[in-house]
Order: C-alpha cells, then sequence, then structure tokens
C-alpha cells in the first residue's frame, strides 16, 4: 500500500475542489455585485425623478406632461428590473437586504405614481401583490408576469414579500391594505385573496383601466 | 434538510473526485509494468457445465485451438438432460486430452469441487461452459503465476452485442476490464469471473470452492485475498461469454451476483478497513460502498430536482397557456448550479474511463451507445443493487441459482 499515492490524490483532489469552490463563490459575488449595481441604478432614477419634477415644477413646463413621457420609461426599467431580480443562491442575509432595497424603490414608485394619477388624472394600471415564498405566490408572480408581458409594460405590478412586514414600511402597508393571508393582489382598490386566474385578473384590470390588451 | 443534503453533495463530490484522482494516477503509474514470459506449464480446465450442449462444443474447441503441451481439459456434467453428453463424447474421440465425468445435479460450486479432486496439474482454470478463449491466452496467463499470485484471470467480453440489453453489457464489460486491471495493479482483485487459472496446491489448502454460495468465484477470490494472496489480471488474455439477451435473463443474472456480492462482503466484512489488507481493505472495499450509497443518494435527488422543475414548468403551463413569445423570451435554463456541477463531474469522469477503456480493451463503442448507456445504466443498475440489497439484507429471501 503506497501512502504517497493517497496523499498526493488527496493534494490533488483538494486542489481541484478548491479551485471549483473559488470559482463557484466568485460566480455568485459577481451576481450580487451585478444585482446591486442594478439595484442603485434604480434607486438612483427613482431619486433623480424626484429631483427632475421638482425642477419641472420651478419651470413654466407642465409637470403633467412631462410626467406622461417619463413614466413609462421608468416603467419599464422597474419591469426589466423585476424581471432579472433573483435572489436564489446569494446568502440569506444579503438576499434578505437586497430584496429591501428592491421593495423600498418599488414602494416610492408606486407612491409617485399614486400622487400623479391624483394630481394629473394620469391612471397608471397598478397590482399590488403581497407574496410570501410559497409555491401559490410564485404561481401568482408567473401570472402577473404574463400580463405585463402581455400588457406590453403598461401594467405595473409592485410586489411586497410579506416575508419583511417586520420593517415599518411593510407595516405600515399590511394596516392599510389589511393583509392575512398571501397571495393577495390589490387592483384599483379591490382586494384578491388567494390565487387568482389570470382570466379573473385581466377582467379586473380591463373593468378598471383601458388597455390594448383587453381589446384584443 | 437542506443543509444535510448540501453536506452530503459536496462530501459526495469529494470522494467521486478523490477516487477519479487515485484511478488515473494508478493507470498512468502501473499500467504496463509487468511483462513476463509466456510458458507453458502442466494444466488442467474443469469445465462445469449444466445444459449447455449446444454451447460446450465452442468452448471445448477454443481450448484445444489454444495448442497448449500438457492441457487436460475435464468435464464435469452436473446431471445434463440435454445433449451434453452426446457432444463431449464425440469431442473426446478427436482429443485425446478430454476426460468426462457425470454426476447427480448439485450446483456449480460442487462441480468444481469434484473436478479439483480430479486435478493432478499444479495449475488449474476452470471456464464456463457458455465462455470460451482467444488466442493463445493460456501461456501468457500462466505466465503470471509469480510471486504471491495464486490466481489470474483474464479480460472478458461479450460474445452477443446485437440488441440494447447486450450493448449495454458490452459497455460494462469494457470498463470492467479496465477496472479488474487497475485493482489488480494495486493487488486489490478480489473476484474470479468467468475464466481463472489458480494454484492447485492454494485451492486444495484452503478447501475449494464454498458450495453454499451464490457466487463461489467471488468467494473464493475473497478468501484467496484474506488469506494474504495476490489475483493477479491479464488484460491481454480475451475471454468470450454469452451475456443475457433480454431484460428479465439479465435481471435474473445480476440478481444473483449482486446478492451473492452482498453476502460475501457481509462474510468478509473483517477486511474493511483493515490495514492489514492493504488497498483492498482501506481503499477499494469502503469506497465502492460509500460511493454507491453516496451517488444513489445524489442521484435520487439530482432525479427529484429536475423532477421538481419539470412539475413547475407544467403547472406555470396550465396557469398561462401556450403563448410562444412570452415562452421564447423567458426561456432560462441555469447551467452553474451545484447539481448540474455534479453531473458534469460524473460525466467526465465516466467519460475519460470509458475512453481509457476502449483504448486498453481495443474495444470500439459508438457514441450514441455511450449516450444509451449513460442515460439508461446507472438507474437500472442503482435500481437492481437496491432490490437485491433488499432481498438479501432486508427479506431475507431464498437465493436462486
Amino acid at each position: 500500500m503506497k501512502k504517497e499515492r493517497y496523499v498526493t490524490a488527496i493534494i490533488i483532489t483538494s486542489f481541484v475542489f478548491l479551485v471549483g469552490i473559488i470559482i463557484g463563490s466568485n460566480v455568485t459575488s459577481s451576481r450580487i455585485d451585478e444585482m446591486q449595481i442594478k439595484l442603485q441604478e434604480d434607486l438612483l432614477s427613482t431619486r433623480s425623478l424626484e429631483l427632475e419634477l421638482s425642477i419641472i415644477q420651478m419651470s413654466n413646463e407642465s409637470l403633467c406632461d412631462y410626467i406622461k413621457v417619463r413614466l413609462p420609461e421608468i416603467a419599464h426599467k422597474k419591469a426589466e428590473l423585476g424581471r432579472k431580480f433573483d435572489v436564489g443562491n446569494i446568502p440569506e442575509s444579503q438576499a434578505n437586504i437586497m430584496q429591501e432595497q428592491f421593495v423600498v424603490s418599488a414602494t416610492s414608485f408606486w407612491l409617485f405614481s399614486e400622487i400623479q394619477e391624483k394630481n394629473c388624472g394620469i391612471k397608471q394600471p397598478k397590482v399590488l401583490f403581497f407574496a410570501d415564498s410559497s409555491e401559490e405566490s410564485r404561481q401568482q408572480g408567473k401570472i402577473l408576469d404574463f400580463l405585463v408581458f402581455k400588457s406590453e409594460e403598461s401594467v405595473l405590478v409592485f410586489t411586497f414579500n410579506v416575508e419583511l412586514f417586520d420593517k415599518p414600511l411593510f407595516r405600515v402597508l399590511k394596516n392599510v391594505y389589511n393583509i392575512e393571508k398571501t397571495p393577495t393582489i390589490i387592483i384599483d382598490g379591490r382586494k384578491y385573496e388567494g390565487l387568482v386566474q389570470k382570466e379573473e385578473i385581466t377582467t379586473a384590470l380591463c373593468e378598471s383601466f383601458q388597455l390594448d390588451m383587453c381589446r384584443q | 434538510m437542506k443543509m444535510l443534503l448540501d453536506i452530503l453533495f459536496y462530501v459526495t463530490m469529494y470522494i467521486s473526485l478523490f477516487v477519479s484522482v487515485f484511478w488515473l494516477m494508478v493507470y498512468f503509474g502501473e499500467h504496463g509494468k509487468r511483462t513476463e514470459k509466456s510458458r507453458a506449464l502442466p494444466l488442467t480446465i474443469v469445465i462445469p457445465t449444466y445444459n449447455k450442449g449446444h454451447l460446450i462444443g465452442k468452448t471445448i474447441e477454443s481450448l484445444e485451438k489454444q495448442h497448449y503441451r500438457g492441457l487436460k481439459i475435464l468435464v464435469v456434467d452436473d446431471g445434463s438432460t440435454d445433449g451434453t453428453a452426446g457432444t463431449v463424447e464425440m469431442l473426446m474421440k478427436k482429443h485425446s486430452n478430454m476426460q468426462y465425468y457425470r454426476k447427480k445435479n448439485t450446483g456449480k460450486a460442487s462441480s468444481l469441487n469434484f473436478g479439483l479432486r480430479k486435478v493432478s496439474t499444479p495449475y488449474f482454470g476452470f471456464i464456463d461452459s457458455d465462455t470460451y478463449l482467444s488466442g493463445n491466452i493460456l501461456a501468457e496467463m500462466v505466465s503470471h503465476f509469480t510471486g504471491n499470485v495464486a490466481c489470474v484471470t483474464a479480460a472478458i467480453k461479450p460474445a452477443n452485442a446485437g440488441n440494447f440489453v447486450e450493448k449495454i453489457q458490452k459497455i460494462e464489460y469494457t470498463i470492467s476490464s479496465l477496472t479488474r486491471k487497475l485493482m489488480s495493479a494495486i493487488n486489490a482483485l478480489y473476484f474470479t469471473p468467468a475464466f481463472a487459472v489458480y494454484k492447485t496446491g492454494v485451492i486444495k489448502k484452503l478447501g475449494g470452492f464454498d458450495e453454499n454460495n451464490i457466487t463461489e468465484d467471488l468467494e473464493i477470490g475473497l478468501r484467496l485475498k484474506s488469506k494474504g494472496y495476490d489475483i493477479y489480471n491479464s488484460l491481454k488474455s480475451v475471454v468470450y461469454t454469452d451475456v443475457p439477451k433480454t431484460m428479465r435473463e439479465f435481471f435474473r443474472q445480476r440478481m444473483r451476483w449482486y446478492r451473492g456480492h452482498i453476502y460475501n462482503t457481509i462474510k468478509y466484512s473483517h477486511m474493511i478497513l483493515n490495514s492489514r489488507f492493504g488497498d483492498l481493505g482501506m481503499f477499494v472495499l469502503p469506497v465502492q460502498y460509500a460511493i454507491f450509497s453516496l451517488t444513489t443518494v445524489m442521484l435520487f435527488y439530482g432525479l427529484y430536482d429536475f423532477l421538481a422543475i419539470l412539475v413547475q414548468r407544467a403547472v406555470d403551463f396550465s396557469l398561462i397557456g401556450l403563448d410562444l413569445d412570452y415562452t421564447m423570451q423567458n426561456f432560462t435554463f441555469s447551467i452553474v448550479t451545484p447539481t448540474t456541477s455534479f453531473i458534469l463531474l460524473l460525466l467526465a469522469s465516466f467519460v475519460i474511463i470509458l475512453k481509457l477503456s476502449e483504448k486498453k480493451t481495443h474495444e470500439k463503442i459508438r457514441n450514441m451507445e455511450y449516450l444509451v448507456y449513460i442515460a439508461t445504466y446507472p438507474f437500472i443498475n442503482i435500481f437492481l443493487w437496491i432490490t437485491a440489497f433488499v432481498q438479501e439484507v432486508l427479506l431475507r429471501t431464498r437465493k436462486k441459482w
């Protein structure tokens, strides 16, 4: 029995294994970096919008005309981020912070669209989606993704993870909308609890908003 | 549970990688070192047979064609009811070095012991009556009886490789030929299938073959190793054997082999993790069971993972319906996941082993045959091992020859 052969095999195996782990962790950390850059860009664009509006308010330009042009641009970016936002395989502590950042950004955009709706009468089709990590929530998310795609991103979906409800912002949202179970969606003030099929959501959206997809 | 599976996953990866590295080192470090001059020492070949009248002629002729000086052929008929006796008696008229004994049907190991008692040469071999020799291999095999070697085994190839069941066995035999060679290179070979040549004195001293064992060739191998003898594998010596043609025959044969393997491993469990038995005790025996158990768990876990994704996709399809635009834009397939890395690692090791086996055994296997083998064999084999384990250890059902 040659002990040297075992020792050499252990050294080679450990080396290959270590290289594999280093490559794996690099892939994960580059994914985290990429997601964080995207989140930062998103937060910046939300902050930029606030500043843009403040400047417009100081000028003679129509604020509502500006919003009509700017809103779809931001909505498109938000939808794109929503599609790419995936915290799978990212360590839990980092994933939670990223999810929180994502939801904070989504909330500020939602608030912005609510305010503009009141001030300018721009009625943007919106769905508030309260979800957790259950299979039903995943399925509801899939249906909403599909409807966003079919509406060519004219429908905005704001997703709130109820597992973050211990944070003040989410506590407020929970109380305002009286969320007791997941998934729950809110369309034009109407609350739907449990998994809602795409036909029912489409009907609800078409009743409240004028959408191209309702004419098909 | 998730954490436990993750730990198990990395342990399996590490052990699989270690085993591959180890065998590759053996392959590149040891193969071709041993070259002995061919010689012809007095030798008797025992052919235990039972109702193989249609095949035994070919076996005997392949032995006669060896032109081995002083070769004796001893046919032990275990109470055949077909035309075995007629075929053998006809051949005896042609060849003067043959002897034929007929006895009551008592099993293969008993026939071997019967033949062993009649052997008077210092070396003897036994060959199954559905197996035949190629070229001039007897002199080559006998030349390896040096030092502590008490048994020399040959490389086995299937005689028939037409349908699916035969083809997967062809690849399996190709791989096991190399595996046996590598095990032999570190003195850890412990089984003697289909055709082997032994030192008569050693086998008689050990009390012959175990008549209560369904895999007496494996048992004698383990007994030889437990008593400190070596078994050598000659890859140059090729024998051909008839392999099962249908899945039913294949399952039946494997159930006997695998149950015998489990039974004998338990019988000789004192050798596992025992440094007195060198690489066999410290590496080959423990690792084969560790790898098998861990890979089984990981394969099922991977399969479960894969099926869960399929079910999820089916559910999504039922929710959304068929929308090609949406499907095309949202189709994602993550390549770098731990499960796919593990499968890729297994596949890479497997392809290396296959290619080296092909090279060493001069066998030609087509890419399509590889693909079919990779997609089916691991699952068939795992199913058979689990069934054998349940029957042998948990249910203790009656063994069948």
